[in-house]
This record gives structure tokens, C-alpha cells and sequence, in this order.
């Protein structure tokens, strides 16, 4: 029996992607209990929500997730929509599923950039960042900025989308095809790659469900769990697309099922394209006031679960709004993930969750 | 829709006295209220017979009289059936509620912030601290219970709703 140790990873270190502290109690090489401080960037996010009205807190719900704004905008968005009881038309609804998954390819390559920086392919860590700035190009050319957008609306989209955009996102989404498999290639031909993501952090089906996993990291335990197909929200009942899950739970599934779901992310976007209606109202009106009543929307965000719990009072400002964050409940099994590995597996391990502590704080 | 028409059927026939009101919500949202003393036999029900592997989130609402808490709960294959379920605390000076985190260890967290946030006690927690405010905020030099949990109503941000609508010039 060696002695022990507690090591402080944390706020700020690179293993972490973002402030949090990680206290790990090692013995020798191996971590024998993990605890997670979070809350350095809490900002009472919810409460903004309550004491505003309504419409006025969609820009802050970009600023919950850096790295997808719009998926959180959506969220929102579409949760007020349930309460309030609209529809928006055909047209706009394809348009809100082509920003969605082009954030969600640019969110992906993000954390690719990330995790493959971790297991040590630093190459990597720069070349995903340059697919993802002709995504955020895109969307720029559509919102008018690169990472908070602000573009949709309770009742429809800001505006429409610029000329020549069809064109140009179909040709990026044959380009991201191309590339997204030659990093494939780069990442799974490494032997140092495989080493240390196989093997490495392994959840199985039913302590995923009970710790509350979702996204990712959920579908590679082997749950088929995805609220696009669940409970399809938008048009996504109308395209064609799988929903790509692991057998092993382990780092590589995860890491697997988050390149399958930008391949399927790609082919979502040329469908959507194309059956995109030429008319349809872009924005329509929206009542002032939110209804009595209360709605759960969850919709998937690339993390996993997205969900907002609104409660309307008959007022402009909403009386409760719970956000669910997907992150929140990823990083709190990772102390779970974490007791009996390897220090040296830590960073892969947490890596391959996906954090984002804009959303885990609120 | 007809599964979660089912589920409710099946909490209605088996634990009909323990639920003080019951309805669906929409197609797939089913709303149940309980008693805080009898909420963990309610869980084990819909965790192990309806077998619903996965808690969501939990939610605190304050409404000013009383506390609410909420609790959604959901599966994953393929069922789009969301239990929700209702907690109200009427002792407002000390909300107690007893821990689930024995049958979904996913509730840890969450009942955490509940705690932390709104101020009530979660009782048979393993680990009932502070988790988004830091650890020794109340040894702090305010110690006002609003600002102690500050989601609680109590609490009002320091700014004023920003508003988009133009000011009329003088």
C-alpha cells in the first residue's frame, strides 16, 4: 500500500476545457476517487430568464453554449413556440434544421480539435479548426456573426437567407464529407490514437442510463437514444438519417459516434436543401405575452439532451425557466468514469465528454 | 401516445391512493403530483416497474407561498413518454424533500443545485453541499436568506429588465 495523494487538475489546466477543478486522489499512478468543483463561471442564467421578458433573454441563450449557440437558441425558441402554440411554416422550419446541423458539425470538430489534442495528435488540433471556420463563415454570411447569432426567432427566422447560400452549403458539406474522412484516416491509423482511446473509460448501457448520460456519450454505452428521432421536433420526421451508436461505451466509441453523426449531420443538410420550399413565410407574428401553462421541449443538442422547462404565468416574463443542460449531467458521471483508471487516462476521458462549462454553470 | 395513455394507467392502478392528482399534460407528458413523504415509493414504481431508466432534471419552483419541486423523468427506446412529477412543500421557513439519488444516481447533482439554489434540504443526500456557489458562501457577510439561495423570488437582480423599446427624446 503506497502512500496517497490528492492532485488539484484544475480551474485552470489543460486537461479541463474550461474552469473547473478536477481533485483527483491518486495512488501511484492510479486514481482511486475523483471529485468535480464546478460553478467559477455561474451567472445565474436562469434567474436572467425570469426577471425579463421573454424575448429579450434569446441572446443570452446563445451565450449558454459558446461553441453551439444556435442549438441552445433553437431550444428556446422552439420550447416558447410549444407553449404559445404556433407553427411556423415549412420553409423556415428547414432552414432552422440546416443551421442546427451545421452548428452541430462545426461543435463536433471543435471538440475533435480537443480530444485529438489530448491523445496526442496535436496536428489535428488546428486542422479541425479550419473546417470549422468556413462553417462559421457560413453562418456568419446568414446571421451576421461568427459565434453568437441570434437568428431565429419566436415565430419564424431574423431574416432570410442570403443569395448563393444553397450553393455554397451544399458544396461545404461535400468538402466536410472529404475531409471529415481523411481525419479518420489520420486519427485511426495512429497506433498512439487506438492506445489510448480503446479500452479507456468504459460505461456500460445500464450505469449510462442510471447516471443520466446523454448525446455521445449515451449512444456509444449502445442506447439508440436520440430526441431527433424520439420525439422528432422541426422536419426531422421527414428526412433520412440514422442514428449511429457504439457497443462499447468506451473513448473510441464516443469518439466513432461523433464522426458518424457529422457524416449523417452532412447528409441531413444536402436533404434539407433540397426539398427546401422556394416560399413560405419567413417570420410571422408572435403574441406578447406567454401563456399559463407549463412545457418540457427537449430537443438534441450535440451534447445530448438539450431541454427547457418553462412555466408561463400570463405574462411577458416567464415565471420559471429551467435549463437542462446535456453537459451538466455528462460531467457528473465522470467522477464515476474516472475512479480506477490510470492518470494518464484522465485526459482522454474527460475529453471525450465533451464539456462546456458555459452551459454546466449557467 | 397510447403508451403514455398506458403508463398512467398503470400508475392509477397500482398507486392510486398515493397520488394526489394526476393528468396528461399533452400527447406525451404525464403530470403527477405526490406527497414529499411518499415520493421515493412513487420513483421506485415508475424506476422499476414502468421501468423509466433515466431521471432528467429536477426543477425548483418558488411560488412565493410554497415550493415546488419537479421532476422529469424519461426513456430512451424509443418511447417519447415524459413523467413529470410534482412535489409541493408548503413549510416555507424549512422545505424538506427526501433524496432519489438511491434510485437514479443521476439525481445527485441535481439535488445538489436544489439545494444550494432554492435552500431546500434534501434529506438521506450521500454528499449535500453547495455546488454552483462557493462552498463557504454562507459564512459570507450577508446573511439574508434571499441572498443566501438566490433563485428563490425573494432575490431581485440589481439591473432593471433591459428593454429594446426606443426612449422618447426630451
Amino acid at each position: 500500500m503506497s502512500e496517497q495523494m490528492i492532485i488539484h487538475m484544475g480551474p485552470q489546466h489543460p486537461v479541463n476545457h474550461g474552469l473547473w477543478t478536477l481533485k483527483v486522489r491518486t495512488e501511484g499512478e492510479k486514481v482511486i476517487d475523483a471529485e468535480i468543483l464546478i460553478g467559477y463561471i455561474f451567472r445565474m442564467i436562469e434567474k436572467m430568464a425570469e426577471s425579463r421578458p421573454f424575448n429579450t433573454f434569446q441572446p443570452l441563450a446563445d451565450r449558454l453554449c459558446y461553441v453551439s449557440a444556435m442549438s441552445w437558441e433553437a431550444s428556446y425558441v422552439l420550447a416558447l413556440e410549444k407553449l404559445m402554440g404556433i407553427e411556423v411554416s415549412k420553409r423556415a422550419q428547414y432552414l432552422r434544421v440546416i443551421m442546427l446541423e451545421l452548428q452541430r458539425i462545426a461543435s463536433h470538430l471543435t471538440w475533435l480539435s480537443a480530444f485529438t489534442a489530448d491523445v496526442g495528435i496535436v496536428t489535428m488540433q488546428a486542422l479541425t479548426f479550419r473546417e470549422r471556420e468556413y462553417i462559421l463563415d457560413l453562418l456568419e454570411h446568414v446571421a451576421g456573426s461568427r459565434m453568437m447569432y441570434n437568428y431565429f426567432r419566436v415565430g419564424g427566422l431574423k431574416h432570410d437567407i442570403p443569395k448563393g447560400f444553397e450553393e455554397d452549403a451544399r458544396n461545404l458539406t461535400h468538402f466536410l464529407d472529404k475531409r471529415i474522412g481523411e481525419y479518420e484516416d489520420m486519427t485511426e491509423d495512429s497506433k498512439v490514437f487506438r492506445l489510448r482511446t480503446k479500452n479507456v473509460g468504459i460505461l456500460d448501457k445500464e450505469t449510462a442510463l442510471n447516471m443520466g448520460a446523454t448525446g455521445p456519450v449515451l449512444r456509444a454505452s449502445g442506447v439508440r437514444g436520440d430526441i431527433r428521432k424520439i420525439e422528432p421536433y422541426l422536419v426531422y420526421d421527414e428526412l433520412d438519417f440514422e442514428v449511429p451508436i457504439g457497443t462499447n461505451g468506451d473513448c473510441y466509441s464516443r469518439f466513432r459516434v461523433r464522426m458518424d453523426e457529422m457524416l449523417q449531420s452532412t447528409k441531413i443538410i444536402r436533404q434539407a436543401l433540397d426539398n427546401l420550399p422556394g416560399e413560405g413565410e419567413i417570420s410571422q407574428k408572435a403574441p406578447r405575452k406567454l401563456p399559463k401553462g407549463e412545457v418540457y421541449f427537449r430537443t438534441a443538442d450535440p451534447r445530448g439532451e438539450a431541454g427547457f422547462y418553462i412555466i408561463g404565468n400570463d405574462d411577458k416574463i416567464p415565471y420559471r425557466v429551467k435549463i437542462k443542460s446535456p453537459a451538466y449531467s455528462n460531467l457528473a458521471l465522470s467522477s464515476h468514469l474516472l475512479r480506477g483508471v490510470k492518470v494518464a487516462d484522465i485526459a482522454p476521458i474527460v475529453a471525450s465528454i465533451d464539456l462546456c462549462m458555459g452551459e454546466i454553470d449557467r | 401516445m397510447a403508451d403514455s395513455q398506458a403508463h398512467l394507467i398503470a400508475l392509477k392502478d397500482k398507486h392510486i391512493n398515493l397520488l394526489l392528482h394526476s393528468e396528461m399534460l399533452e400527447e406525451t407528458r404525464i403530470k403527477i403530483q405526490v406527497s414529499a413523504e411518499k415520493l421515493p415509493e412513487i420513483m421506485k414504481f415508475i424506476a422499476n416497474e414502468l421501468k423509466f431508466p433515466s431521471l432528467e432534471s429536477i426543477t425548483g419552483v418558488d411560488w412565493e407561498t410554497h415550493f415546488e419541486v419537479v421532476y422529469h423523468i424519461d426513456r430512451w427506446d424509443g418511447d417519447p413518454t415524459v413523467i413529470q412529477v410534482h412535489v409541493k412543500l408548503e413549510n416555507r421557513d424549512k422545505p424538506e424533500i427526501p433524496s432519489i439519488t438511491s434510485i437514479w444516481a443521476s439525481a445527485n447533482w441535481h439535488e445538489r443545485e436544489l439545494f444550494d439554489l432554492y435552500g431546500i434540504y434534501v434529506s438521506d443526500h450521500p454528499n449535500l453541499k453547495r455546488i454552483l456557489l462557493p462552498e463557504d458562501w454562507d459564512e459570507y457577510e450577508h446573511k439574508d436568506p434571499s441572498v443566501l439561495y438566490p433563485m428563490r423570488r425573494s432575490y431581485k437582480l440589481p439591473e432593471k429588465p433591459f428593454s429594446y423599446k426606443p426612449q422618447p427624446k426630451k
